[in-house]
């Protein structure tokens, strides 16, 4: 080595193929080409290791295409360049063992010397991590959002609920300024009581809600037929009154790790909804299903009840002291309650109805 | 004979103990002759939309809540709005009267076409004589 000259060390320490070779390392940047004449592929080391193929595994332009999970837009691209067309894209690859992933990747013609295009060929890299980061950060800003939207709504139900029972108690204390009889007394002394049990009743609907978020939850497996059947017999003697026929069919999901007393809950405000808004001329009948799609687990409750305007009302039907028929019993917590339930640990509840027709829940745990 | 403030007024509201309250500030300072209750929107609307011909029928103050169950005080603003020829033909003002400290919802009820004012509960005798006396 020493014999060399300096000038060809300078230039062995600016070579570039050196350089490009530790890029390609370190950023794991695989290299491929397309030979459009012979038909051959060619993968260098790199991206035989991003793609984790084994060693005597032959590329060639036909099984080139195993490795993209969008196989028409891939042959799109690698015939545009045959075309003349250059290309720089994020795309969904699938490794050997089909395992998807992101990457980008640049593609350009190759031209003999005469001009003519007689083959491809660019570089990639796994953007993976990246990719799969973003929709993380997608996903978590959606929660927050979410959980912004119940705060938000949430607060204003605190301060209107307890400033009506606030106002409630200064307007009694200004009306009754002077009592000049007894009777006055007496129904001041009411009026009084009245308010301290609704300031009551409200501490009471706040408190379970925030119990949603703030107690330990614990899971249980939960054996999703055996918790019907408590909430049929709680309710066994409404269900006789309205006549109802229950029909369940949990082959598709008998049981399931849940919150058990979020699970009952949700049951039991399904159920006693289910009874409360039946339709009068009818028999009720109450559909509950189990599925499983997408890996993720859904329960079906659907009832012949006297249903709801979704158009006029769909935005309030999950809200807290919503409550859209003309009845005593109407609270307005417990759909508010069990989507809060859902919600914190990572699922939704939705609903179709129809007035007169019916409704139907379905709550993705 | 008794000198009353007004002939007619309405209230909206499905709090119970609030109409009590203002049936009994009403009487106590003769503010209106007759007092038309409604605990929710609907019931408020039928009987509007019923007796929009009639002007002696229809109140000449209205305090409106905006939280009711079945039919709110959004929804009614809304569907009178169609009606604000009539209403303002017989000399009918309406005040929404609320509890919420929601300044977008303050806005959006001082900004209504047919909304005289918005009025903060609990309402005040003083503020309740005020808005009898200028409909």
């Amino acid at each position: 080595m020493l014999d060399k000259k300096p000038n060809d060390l300078q230039a062995q320490l600016e070579d570039k193929s050196y350089f490009l070779n530790e890029i390609a390392a370190m950023t794991k940047t695989g290299s491929y080409s397309g030979n459009a004449i012979t038909g051959e592929g060619f993968l260098d080391p790199i991206a035989r290791t991003i793609l984790e193929i084994p060693y005597d595994y032959k590329i060639t332009l036909e099984n080139t295409l195993r490795f993209h999970v969008d196989k028409k837009k891939a042959l799109a691209l690698f015939e545009g360049c045959l075309k003349g067309i250059a290309f720089d894209e994020e795309i969904e690859m699938c490794k050997y063992d089909g395992t998807k992933f992101w990457v980008k990747a640049s593609g350009k013609p190759y031209k003999s010397s005469t001009g003519k295009i007689i083959g491809f060929r660019g570089v990639f890299t796994s953007i993976d991590l990246w990719v799969k980061n973003t929709v993380k950060a997608q996903k978590h800003a959606h929660i927050i959002s979410a959980q912004n939207d119940r705060l938000l709504h949430f607060a204003h139900i605190v301060s209107h609920n307890l400033r009506s029972h606030a106002s409630n108690l200064q307007l009694t204390l200004q009306t009754f300024e002077d009592i000049d009889d007894a009777t006055d007394y007496k129904l001041f002394q009411n009026y009084l009581v009245d308010i301290s049990s609704n300031l009551n009743r409200t501490l009471e609907h706040l408190n379970e809600v925030v119990i949603v978020h703030t107690q330990r939850k614990e899971q249980e497996n939960i054996d999703i037929e055996g918790y019907l059947k408590k909430t049929l017999s709680t309710y066994d003697k409404q269900l006789k009154e309205a006549n109802a026929e229950v029909v369940y069919d949990f082959a598709e999901l008998m049981s399931f790790d849940y919150v058990p007393s979020f699970f009952e809950s949700i049951i039991d405000h399904l159920m006693s909804n289910a009874i409360k808004y039946r339709a009068i001329d009818r028999d009720l009948r109450i559909t509950i299903k189990t599925k499983v799609k997408d890996g993720k687990k859904i329960l079906q409750f659907k009832d012949n009840g006297s249903g709801i305007d979704l158009a006029k009302n769909g935005d309030k039907i999950f809200q807290m002291y919503r409550t859209f028929h003309d009845r005593e019993d109407s609270l307005g917590v417990g759909l508010f309650l069990i989507k809060n339930q859902v919600e914190s640990l990572g699922g939704d509840i939705k609903v179709k109805s129809e007035l007169g027709t019916g409704t139907k829940f379905s709550v993705r745990f | 004979m008794v000198n009353y403030l007004v002939n007619k007024a309405c209230v909206i509201d499905d709090d119970k103990l609030y109409i009590s309250l203002i049936k009994m500030i009403i009487k106590k300072n003769q503010l209106a002759k007759d007092l038309l209750v409604f605990d929710n929107g609907k019931k408020a609307y039928d009987y509007f939309s019923k007796h929009l011909d009639l002007p002696a029928s229809l109140p000449e103050i209205v305090l409106l809540d905006l939280n009711m169950p079945i039919m709110d005080g959004w929804e009614f603003l809304d569907l009178m709005e169609d009606h604000s020829d009539e209403l303002a033909k017989s000399g009918v003002t309406i005040n929404v009267v609320s509890s919420t400290i929601n300044p977008v919802e303050v806005e959006k009820a001082t900004e209504h076409s047919i909304v005289n004012k918005f009025l903060t509960k609990p309402i005040s005798k003083e503020a309740m004589i005020k808005a009898f006396k200028t409909p």
